[in-house]
């Protein structure tokens, strides 16, 4: 990265992800894993919805990551749209597992293409990968369905922390370069108004300076 | 222990130099100080003294100056401990053996014998005994400052004292020592207590210490009573005329402050005991008055003074069965049926599925807790009673609650008859008009009633459904302390739906300072993750200005509308277009009278599902 242009010239964006998927799949733990680095295997179900912020640098830009984490009950289902109206990504989250809640991916890619339209990033994240031997949703499946609908797959493991990081990552990557190909004609986010006073984390390289010395 | 009921502060120690009436701490603490200045360089050096100079300083007498530095002078580092413990005074006793007990006994024991300490003090308290099993002149040491660290820092000086060996071979493995320490603490607790009690004296240190740190006076200016060591020049008559006016000045300040913590100690003690009574008079009036006439009873003013108090943990599950009814007619039979039902699909289940602790309602196999186990059988059960509803997500926590204060089957009557309540009802059911009514009768009661909260909520897009879901699914069990739920509790099954909404507000208006500044996040943040450390009388104060609008023909409240008035008035607003097709429905309750915030909310409430 040019050592200049960092902190000064970098884009600021504020993106809304919002996790959803069947209940039990693991979406909280991602949510978890990635924003506290912790994994609880006895987590209590969620109710109604959560949220967590985060700041990272991705491609250039200063990323303010606000992640709503939505309950997966199927009773809550009908609270869906208050979550993820003016998303930016969407990560729908199946237990590799579990083939019933693959289809409710399909069934919530619907959903939010219908809503949101093409303007969503959608991932779709096989999550649970490390009980390989229970394993029932074959990733080349997964990703052929993927393609399908214009959506991008990966494959987690919260408890193991498998490709978390590298999940969100991709994610934001994918929504920075969306918004900086068409600028966003999407009003506000949910959170527009709220002051920018949250605690920057940097996560950025520095150029190296020491190769004179030796 | 040995037994000692001569008290310091009446008559000083007999190898006290001072000699006067004056002979408390303050005359000894800088004596001692300024031994260690000019003789114990080394021991200060590298003595343990080193890690509390600031507990040296702050003066805890147990002897003369002189004593005191003798021991560090000459008695320095003694390897044998236990025989020289036979010639100390009987509070050295007392302490070695405490030390001994301590090493002994390691970490296990710990939380036993703070227990055990306590209770010796309230049993020594109650006989009004005068004797001690550490000797009195401890307690200044004690009454130094009501922070643990104080304490520790006093047994510090203890060990240094009275034990320097021990201090040393325990040196090499810090934590133990920390360990030994920690364990006396009990011991001056008591004396503490006990002390107050008794001698009605005490000297508050604190202030004291606080003083010398600010000014650096304190410990030289107590100098005054003893001549200056031998090799360095004698006072000044001026000087010393000085000093000991100084050292007066400090002795009525401390004099002052004593009388003052006293006062304040026995404001306490008294509050308390005004509680215990009050809470033993209100279990006496439950079971006597209460209970026997419930149904007369229950409305009348008495009663529900002392129900905002709380109900009693003995007796509350018998009122929460009694509060929430049996409108329903739930039968034993019934709850058996539906229960066995229960059972039988569980073992099916687990049968089917194997064992699969992801799942919500998942097997048993490997829930230790029974309670859990239990409870979700309580939700499992009612699944069967009320196909139609199911299982929610937060069933389970109330359940779990009700099973808390009673037996499964008023367990079970108590949550069918709470689920069918209209607020639950709306809820669990996810009947979204309903929801709707409620979050814009919400929304204007907020408003009603923190204006200025409110409106920065609004600002900032912060919309009652973010924290309001949650608790009014899980009636706060999720968010609240359980002790601080269960009051909640007392008082919802009381007042119903009301009170929830009460609650959230009072639990806005207890936190609205620092709510009021912070952001989007913040708020969110905070009020999904409310701190374990709410109080729950901090909260009930907050709350109680809501439950005091009630009179209706007061020229205040007249203005100001009671919850229940405000949803009932959404509910006659919302009627007429409830029949007619969805959009219509978004775009007059939209016209409605919300907040901004909300506003945007509920059209994503409304929308069609399905």
């Amino acid at each position: 990265m040019d050592p200049s242009g960092a902190g000064t010239s970098n884009d600021e964006f504020k993106f809304k992800v919002v996790l959803l998927g069947e209940g039990a799949v693991g979406k909280s733990s991602l949510m978890l894993r990635y924003v506290q680095g912790q994994f609880n295997p006895r987590h209590i179900s969620t109710i109604q919805a959560s949220f967590l912020a985060k700041q990272l640098v991705v491609d250039g830009a200063d990323i303010d990551l606000s992640i709503w984490d939505t309950a997966g009950q199927e009773k809550y289902h009908a609270l869906g749209p208050i979550y993820y109206r003016g998303s930016h990504g969407a990560l729908l989250v199946y237990d590799v597992t579990d083939a019933k809640s693959f289809d409710k991916v399909k069934m919530w890619v619907k959903e939010l293409r219908r809503a949101l339209g093409e303007d969503v990033v959608l991932f779709i994240v096989g999550n649970k990968v490390d009980l390989a031997d229970s394993r029932t949703i074959e990733t080349e499946m997964a990703s052929q369905f993927a393609e399908s609908v214009g959506a991008t797959y990966e494959e987690t493991s919260a408890k193991e922390n498998i490709g978390v990081e590298n999940l969100f990552e991709l994610m934001c990557s994918a929504m920075v370069t969306r918004a900086r190909a068409g600028p966003s004609n999407r009003g506000p986010s949910a959170n527009g108004g709220r002051a920018g006073t949250t605690r920057r984390i940097r996560i950025v390289d520095e150029p190296s300076t020491g190769r004179k010395c030796c | 222990m040995a037994s000692l009921t001569e008290t310091v502060d009446s008559r000083p120690p007999s190898s006290c130099v001072g000699g006067t009436s004056l002979a408390t701490v303050a005359e000894n603490l800088p004596l001692t100080y300024n031994m260690a200045t000019r003789n114990l360089d080394t021991a200060e050096g590298g003595g343990s003294e080193q890690n509390t100079p600031r507990a040296f300083k702050r003066g805890h007498i147990r002897r003369s100056s002189y004593e005191s530095a003798d021991i560090q002078l000459n008695f320095p580092r003694r390897h044998d401990p236990r025989p020289s413990l036979i010639n100390r005074t009987s509070f050295e006793e007392a302490l070695c053996s405490l030390h001994l007990a301590a090493r002994e006994e390691r970490e296990r024991k710990e939380r036993e014998e703070a227990e055990k300490a306590k209770e010796e003090l309230r049993k020594e308290e109650d006989c009004g005994l005068s004797c001690t099993s550490t000797d009195t002149r401890l307690t200044p040491d004690s009454a130094i400052g009501d922070s643990v660290e104080s304490k520790r820092s006093s047994l510090d000086r203890k060990s240094d004292l009275s034990v320097g060996d021990w201090e040393e071979t325990e040196a090499d493995t810090p934590s133990s020592s920390t360990r030994t320490r920690r364990r006396i603490i009990p011991s001056i607790n008591f004396a503490k207590g006990l002390f107050s009690r008794k001698e009605g004296r005490t000297s508050s240190w604190n202030p004291f210490s606080k003083m010398k740190e600010a000014n650096g006076v304190v410990h030289t200016t107590s100098l005054i009573l003893e001549e200056r060591p031998s090799h360095l020049p004698a006072k000044s008559a001026e000087e010393a005329n000085r000093h000991k006016q100084m050292h007066q000045e400090i002795i009525v300040a401390n004099k002052r402050r004593e009388a003052k913590a006293e006062k304040e100690r026995a404001r306490q003690m008294e509050e308390k005991n005004r509680l215990e009574e009050q809470a033993m008079s209100a279990c006496r009036m439950w079971n006597d008055q209460i209970l026997p006439k419930w149904d007369e009873m229950r409305a009348s003013k008495r009663c529900r003074e002392l129900w905002w108090q709380g109900v009693p943990s003995s007796i509350r599950g018998k009122v929460w069965s009694l509060a929430v009814g049996n409108g329903l007619n739930i039968t034993p039979e019934l709850y058996d049926c539906y229960s066995k039902r229960a059972e039988q699909k569980l073992i099916e289940y687990t049968e089917t599925k194997g064992f699969d602790s992801s799942e919500p309602c998942g097997s048993n196999g490997n829930r230790e807790n029974s309670l859990a186990q239990v409870h979700l059988d309580v939700s499992r059960t009612y699944v069967c009673y009320r196909p139609d509803v199911g299982y929610v997500q937060s069933m389970s926590f109330i359940a779990g609650l009700l099973l808390l204060q009673m037996e499964p089957y008023p367990a079970f009557v108590a949550f069918a008859n709470i689920m069918s309540r209209p607020l639950q009802t709306a809820f669990f059911q996810l009947q979204q008009p309903e929801m709707t009514e409620y979050f814009i009768a919400f929304d204007r009661y907020f408003a009603q009633e923190l204006k200025e909260l409110h409106a920065h909520f609004d600002e900032i897009d912060v919309r009652p459904d973010l924290y309001l879901i949650e608790w009014v699914y899980t009636l706060f069990a999720k968010s609240l302390p359980l002790d601080v739920t269960c009051r909640v509790w007392d008082v919802f099954l009381r007042d119903d739906e009301e009170f929830v909404f009460k609650t959230a507000l009072g639990i806005l208006r207890m936190h609205e300072k620092s709510l009021l500044s912070a952001d989007f996040e913040g708020v969110v943040s905070f009020l999904t993750h409310l701190p374990d450390s709410l109080s729950g009388s901090e909260l009930f104060r907050h709350i109680e200005p809501f439950m005091r609008s009630y009179p209706v023909n007061c020229e205040t409240a007249r203005s100001k509308k009671r919850f229940f008035q405000i949803l009932s008035e959404v509910k006659e607003q919302f009627k007429p277009v409830r029949s007619e097709s969805s959009s219509t429905v978004e775009s007059s309750v939209q016209s409605m009278k919300m907040s901004k915030s909300l506003s945007s909310f509920i059209g994503d409430l409304l929308k069609p599902s399905d």
